[in-house]
């Protein structure tokens, strides 16, 4: 009877160690299993990140390899935001970096930037016009805080445009109207269907568009 | 201790194990990870690719060997097939440790594809403990195996010259409990507690995992479709606009 018990004792840890497994199961439903971040990493690269968690691996090494499971908690559930906003949002610090950085390789003379973004939800596409402009800045370029805004009658028009021709004909109003200077360059971010969360990028620069992404 | 309970004693009848066997179940898990969680916007479901020629090539690795390769390269094809592409699919045969790669031909090479995307698997961890597979029989299985893997799959998609358009790593886990005891129990719970998704018993991780997996397949194409067709300065764009999506690709919102 002991050997029994003690049989069934020895694969407590591991059982033990299932109850806090990130999985869906019998204490968490699939979508509490979907709210985590989950990222399998090795043992000394889970030690770095959570060194009160994950004690670090043994200097000479140990049989087999070793890794962990590293989850955190978002911040937002899926459910609480659209999912294109969502998809957008979550890697918006990503996405914009890489576009600001080819604008800023592509256009490197003294010029001051102004940004807007194009995108269904104004509150969405002012955080992207306004994480643009961090970036720009962050990189040691001049930014401007203003936007040009075109007429109502070149709205109108333009809302009727593929992209494909709305948006250097708008670069090219801007100039007409002298809402951009020679020394002003426009860096305009936008989603170019419905269907996309990743954002698009074209720069206005003295009457001239050109997409960059 | 007098005697061992650790088999069954002559007179318990053999079909006792049979018994247990056949009560025995697997219950899988799926948890997605990396980008696999990540929401998808467009519908799979609808004519995203009209027009498009894709070529996809799938790369037979340590972990899908090449009859597994073929299997994913088919459902691959059949699910942009689906949304109206033309697809042609290759796959690339590892004809040894550290030898080339040996491409098979695509099955109608003349048609130079719009975009060719790759897919490459790997197998990043798995755990199987052969201490709970002897628990789990001696207990008649009542005492659950445990085992899991986390496999990840490269996506690459490229344009014809080989400009890379977009790729990502999916990752995903699964876990699998063998076992009468948790199957008993969980099948018990999806029939009087759980809500439809969140059932686990059944078909219900091969539905979860093929939704997460191909939605991400079909958004990532249709985003380098889009870095395709703005590179190009819409060259291409009278096919792409007429594909009937759920949206026009007219811009979004239009420039003030």
């Amino acid at each position: 009877m002991e050997t029994l018990l003690l049989i069934l004792l020895l694969p407590m840890p591991d059982y033990l160690g299932r109850a806090f497994d990130p999985s869906p199961g019998l204490w968490q439903s699939k979508e509490e299993a979907r709210s985590l971040e989950c990222r399998r990493m090795s043992q000394a690269q889970a030690h770095e990140l959570y060194p009160g968690q994950v004690p670090e691996p043994p200097p000479r090494g140990e049989f087999g390899a070793t890794d962990a499971l590293a989850c955190s908690q978002r911040i937002l559930s899926p459910s609480e935001r659209k999912a294109r906003d969502e998809a957008l949002l979550a890697t918006l610090r990503q996405s914009v970096g890489e576009l600001t950085e080819q604008a800023s390789a592509t256009y490197p003379g003294e010029l001051t930037w102004q940004v807007d973004a194009f995108y269904p939800d104004p509150v969405v596409a002012s955080k992207v016009a306004v994480a643009a402009r961090t970036d720009l800045a962050e990189r040691g370029r001049k930014v401007s805080d203003r936007v040009p805004v075109l007429a109502a009658g070149d709205i109108s028009v333009l809302a009727h445009l593929p992209a494909k021709q709305a948006y250097p004909l708008a670069c090219r109003r801007y100039r007409a109207q002298h809402l951009l200077s020679e020394k002003d360059a426009f860096l305009g971010l936008m989603i170019l269907d419905a269907r996309e969360f990743q954002l698009h990028a074209g720069v206005c620069l003295a009457g001239e568009w050109k997409w960059l992404r | 201790m007098t005697e061992s309970p650790l088999w069954p004693r002559p007179h318990i009848p053999r079909i006792s194990w049979l018994l247990g066997l056949l009560l025995s179940g697997c219950v899988s898990v799926y948890q997605p990870l990396v980008s696999l969680q990540r929401p998808v916007v467009l519908d799979p479901e609808l004519a995203n690719f009209e027009g498009l020629k894709l070529l996809v090539r799938c790369h037979q690795s340590d972990y899908l060997d090449y009859l597994d390769a073929q299997r994913l390269c088919g459902k691959v094809r059949t699910m942009f097939a689906n949304q109206g592409a033309g697809v042609e699919v290759d796959v690339v045969r590892r004809s040894g440790a550290g030898s080339a790669a040996v491409a098979e031909e695509p099955s109608s090479p003349a048609a130079k594809p719009d975009l060719i995307l790759e897919l490459k698997s790997r197998l990043v961890h798995s755990e199987n403990s052969k201490l709970l597979w002897g628990i789990c029989f001696i207990s008649f299985t009542l005492v659950p195996a445990i085992t899991e893997y986390t496999f990840s799959q490269e996506v690459a998609i490229r344009d014809p010259e080989g400009f890379l358009l977009a790729s990502d790593e999916l990752q995903g886990r699964f876990v699998r409990y063998f076992g009468a005891g948790t199957w008993v129990v969980n099948k018990t719970l999806d029939w009087l507690v759980r809500a439809e998704p969140d059932k686990l018993t059944g078909s219900a991780v091969n539905q979860d995992f093929s939704k997460d997996f191909y939605g991400q397949l079909s958004q990532l194409a249709f985003h380098a479709r889009m870095r395709s067709l703005v590179l190009h300065s819409f060259e291409n764009e009278v096919k792409a606009a007429a594909a009937p999506g759920p949206a026009s690709p007219a811009p979004a919102s239009p420039p003030k």
